[in-house]
């Protein structure tokens, strides 16, 4: 744990320890678990924090505050992962007064951290956190209809570091981030009506204030010398965001009714500048500036939807339609210039502008309809059914760019079987094929093939068995095999199959179980490219995952056990590697109300073909449990 | 006559009144306990029972009835084949009606495969393993029957809260929020950019494949053996088995790294206010 955080920490558990004592005291139910967490590494952190993040220090694991007033009324507080050892923090408070309201305030935060020496040149860094509250404010007391006020507020903030490439050298950019959403709506949900209605009418707003600086003295390229002295960003951006959603389902013994329709005019608008500059030879010479001095709009209108019906047509056969639409439109324009600006020594200067004038529109309808039909049976049901589907798009990608139309159709059919005795067994055989599923790109499938089975048997005394499979074929055939044009060169053709085996045991008090679940995926992927020098050339892509995993948990007396573990090796070609992680706990119930535990994870990534972001990873720690009741 | 009117009624409304205290006593929790004794005190002292019993006294009274009902029959024949012995999911929904989503028949995927509410809760004669009332912790429930998607979460770089995998409730409405799917319904960019809130644009310069195909052209939403989430390993494969098209390729030099690594220059990928060719935010 860094320095910073520890204070903070052990302020914070302190904090929770004694608002957790004050609480017990005034007769409130309390439960608290808090721990302290050590921690050693092996090898890459970036690497290990760029996959969980964790750290050592003081955790509250589970903080639990409850109050049940004598005129009726609840309080709730909820919390978790407050302290320095975990990325992630969340507590939830909610209040219910004796009349007809209800009152939620929910707090988020997670950090992010990114950077591996194998991505980005090693160069990319990744710092920040997002902190997400939302409140809600329900009131129950008209019988026909619920009402409920929602806030919400999203803020992102850190650091970004990433390379850029100017004056033909590469330079790093630091990005000091700051976004942030806010966001109110009013939900009204009918209880009395015959037809249940969900209203939501909601605005978000996002600002984006993003700073830049020039992150680092030396630059990246080797032996020249470093020229970049300055980076700085007003511009301003402003999304608009309102969504209409409305939700009816309507139903009776025969004939059930379900759809959702929203509708979202969004806006954009973004104003101001930003620059790079570059002082050649330490201004000796001169300095070279980017700027870009811009105004620009965007409009963006959603309407979707979707209806759902099913119709028992006699005591053992099912109706089933379905519709989607998905209508999307942006129009956008951006004005103003790109300046160069050269400066002498002497502070004179010259200025290029280049005129900006750029529209843009993107437009994408889908639809999608499916008609289904099953007869089902006390132990047995069969189904069968046919969908059909078609995109538009439509777009503009600049001024001068061509307007480029895309339609395309899909058909498809579905065919299954399910068998079910009682809660015993349940199995299920399905087969799906599509022909120009979402085909748009070269790269996406033509004709899709997809055969899934599931079985999930309940044994006698506990034991459950689970078996799956899934086989998937898909292509998108050359639309000319000997093309040069890399627009027309071939395109997809992908396989993948997923075999998975789990059996579990459950005792009949509930209080111990324990299962191994075995997993086996392949997936191989290839896509058609034209190399630089105008050869046709293929893109393979190629997994092959073993996971296996165990679990168990057990309570004997005053012991309480778990743990689990699980390993993945990846065989491909592509990139193999082998990761593991086990953990396990050792609870000791010291009173009915106090529990001492002891912990331990390992966690272990290591690639096979670079040993950069290899590591192995050690947590231990003890953590304390105390409740009321 | 009006006398001896009023003294039937007084006689029916009495009798009836009998009836009905006579069957409210056979259905009541005292009553069955009298042969499953060990069933209603591992239900009272259970989690379903205490929140029952903070409702309303009454509603805990009635609970063996009311899940395991009509109990006529049982009655009649005591015998396990009598009485609703796992109850169906009707008997939930009496009481959490809000959560009759997950059970239409006019989206499927859940009540075609015969899945109901006891194969992921407790009734609450046995100890939960999980809040809500749950038989397993959510990720492994849920993975029981979708296994491929659980063993994804396995891999290297993959969602997550803390040290867990993130929940799949985070992003899926399991009881069909407002009767609509499986996912909450919301719009642009769909469920990831309730999170990732910067990437829901609208954007000037909007990329293609996110505006047509949505995030999963690019990222696997649960989990990856690829950084961030890709469906390739490396940046090159991905964009090039689109861009096949590269213009200036004398330029586009890929023998040298940084020309690999290609949102080193096109950093705005997911779509620019200012930049086209994505060079830029």
């Amino acid at each position: 744990m860094n320095a910073k955080s520890a204070p903070q920490a052990l302020g914070l558990g302190l904090a929770a320890l004694l608002t957790a004592a004050a609480a017990a005291g005034q007769g409130w139910n309390v439960a608290l678990t808090a721990a302290w967490v050590a921690q050693s590494e092996d090898g890459s952190n970036a690497s290990f924090r760029s996959q969980l993040n964790l750290d050592e220090g003081f955790l509250l694991e589970a903080l639990e505050l409850s109050h049940r007033g004598e005129n009726g009324s609840e309080f709730e507080l909820r919390g978790w992962g407050f302290g320095g050892a975990e990325p992630s923090q969340a507590a939830k408070v909610t209040w219910r007064a004796p009349s007809d309201w209800r009152f939620e305030l929910e707090y988020r935060r997670t950090e992010s951290f990114f950077q591996l020496a194998e991505t980005e040149l090693g160069l990319r860094r990744d710092d920040w956190d997002v902190t997400r509250w939302r409140a809600e404010l329900t009131w129950d007391g008209w019988e026909p209809a619920r009402l409920s006020l929602g806030l919400r507020y999203v803020e992102r903030g850190g650091l970004i570091t990433q390379p850029f490439r100017e004056l033909r050298t590469l330079y790093l950019l630091g990005v000091d981030l700051d976004e942030t959403r806010r966001e109110a709506s009013l939900r009204l949900e009918t209880r009395t009506l015959p037809v249940k209605l969900i209203f939501e009418q909601s605005f978000g707003q996002l600002e984006r204030r993003n700073d830049w600086f020039a992150a680092q003295p030396l630059n990246l390229d080797g032996d020249n010398p470093n020229f970049f002295v300055d980076a700085a960003n007003d511009r301003r951006e402003d999304h608009d965001l309102p969504i209409s959603r409305l939700a009816a389902a309507w139903g009776n013994d025969r004939v059930e009714v379900t759809g959702a329709l929203l509708w979202s005019p969004a806006e954009l608008d973004v104003t101001g500048e930003t620059s790079t500059t570059f002082g050649v030879d330490e201004d000796r010479i001169g300095r070279v500036q980017f700027a870009d001095d811009l105004l620009g709009s965007a409009s963006f209108d959603t309407l979707a939807g979707h209806l759902a019906v099913a119709v028992r047509l006699a005591p053992q056969w099912i109706l089933r339609l379905r519709g989607d639409h998905r209508d999307r439109a942006q129009d956008a324009a951006l004005l103003g210039a790109q300046v160069l600006r050269l400066t002498n020594a002497q502070g004179d200067f010259t200025e290029i502008p280049q005129p900006l004038d750029e529209r843009t529109l993107f437009d994408v309808t889908d639809t999608s309809t499916r008609v289904e039909i099953e007869h089902r049976r006390e132990r047995w049901s069969v189904w069968a059914g046919l969908a059909d589907a078609g995109r538009d798009v439509d777009y503009r990608r600049t001024t001068d760019a061509p307007q480029v139309a895309v339609e395309r159709d899909a058909e498809g059919v579905v065919l299954g079987v399910g068998w079910h005795l009682g809660r015993r067994l349940k199995a299920s055989v399905e087969y799906e094929q599509d022909s120009f599923e979402r085909f748009v790109f070269r790269t996406d499938p033509e004709n899709v093939d997809r055969l899934t089975a599931t079985l999930r048997a309940s044994l006698a005394r506990g034991w459950q068995l689970r078996l799956r499979g899934r086989f998937e074929d898909a292509d998108n055939s050359a639309i000319d095999p000997g093309a040069t044009d890399p627009n027309a060169a071939g395109g997809l053709d992908r396989s993948s199959d997923a075999f998975g085996l789990g059996a579990g045991w459950t005792s009949e008090d509930g209080k111990s179980d324990c299962g191994v679940d075995v997993d086996l995926a392949d997936l191989t992927t290839e896509t058609g490219l034209v190399f630089p020098d105008g050869s046709l050339g293929l893109s393979r892509y190629d997994l092959s995952l073993k996971t296996y995993a165990v679990y168990g948990r057990t309570e004997r007396g005053r012991l309480r056990l778990s743990g689990s573990a699980q390993w993945l090796e990846d065989d491909g070609d592509t990139w193999p590697l082998e990761s593991w992680n086990a953990r396990a706990r050792l609870g000791f119930a010291v009173t009915d109300r106090t529990e001492v535990a002891l912990f331990g994870q390992v966690w272990s990534y290591d690639e096979t073909l670079a040993a950069g972001d290899d590591f192995e990873v050690t947590r231990y720690g003890v953590a304390f449990s105390w409740r009321t009741e | 006559m009006r006398r001896r009117f009023s003294t039937l009624l007084g006689f029916l409304i009495l009798a009836g009144a009998a009836a009905v205290a006579a069957q409210d006593e056979e259905t009541s929790r005292e009553f069955c306990a009298a042969c499953h004794d060990e069933a209603v005190e591992a239900f009272t002292a259970g989690v379903h029972g205490k929140l029952m019993a903070a409702r309303s006294q009454e509603m805990l009274d009635r609970s063996c009835a009311s899940c395991h009902g009509p109990v006529e029959t049982h009655l009649e024949e005591l015998t396990a084949e009598s009485i609703n012995r796992w109850p169906a999911p009707a008997a939930c929904l009496d009481c959490h009606p809000d959560r009759a989503g997950a059970m239409r028949k006019a989206t499927p995927g859940h009540e075609r495969n015969g899945v109901a509410c006891l194969d992921c809760h407790v009734s609450g004669h046995a100890a939960p393993a999980a809040e809500p009332l749950l038989v397993a912790d959510a990720r492994r429930l849920c993975g029981d029957c979708h296994g491929d998607v659980r063993a994804t979460f396995a891999r290297p770089f993959v969602h997550r809260e803390g040290s867990e995998a993130a929940g799949c409730e985070s992003c899926h409405a399991v009881h069909g929020g407002g009767d609509a799917g499986r996912f909450t319904m919301l719009g642009n960019g769909g469920v990831c950019v309730s999170c990732h809130t910067d990437k829901a644009g609208p954007f000037i310069f909007p990329h293609a494949a996110r505006e047509v195909d949505g995030c999963l052209d690019c990222h696997e939403p649960h989990g990856s053996s690829n950084p961030r989430q890709l469906v390739r390993r490396t940046v090159l494969s991905l964009c090039l088995e689109c861009h096949a098209n590269v213009p200036d390729r004398s330029f586009h030099d890929f023998t040298q790294a940084r020309f690999r690594a290609c949102h080193s220059c096109h950093r705005a990928i997911h779509g620019s206010n200012s930049d086209p060719t994505f060079l830029d935010e």
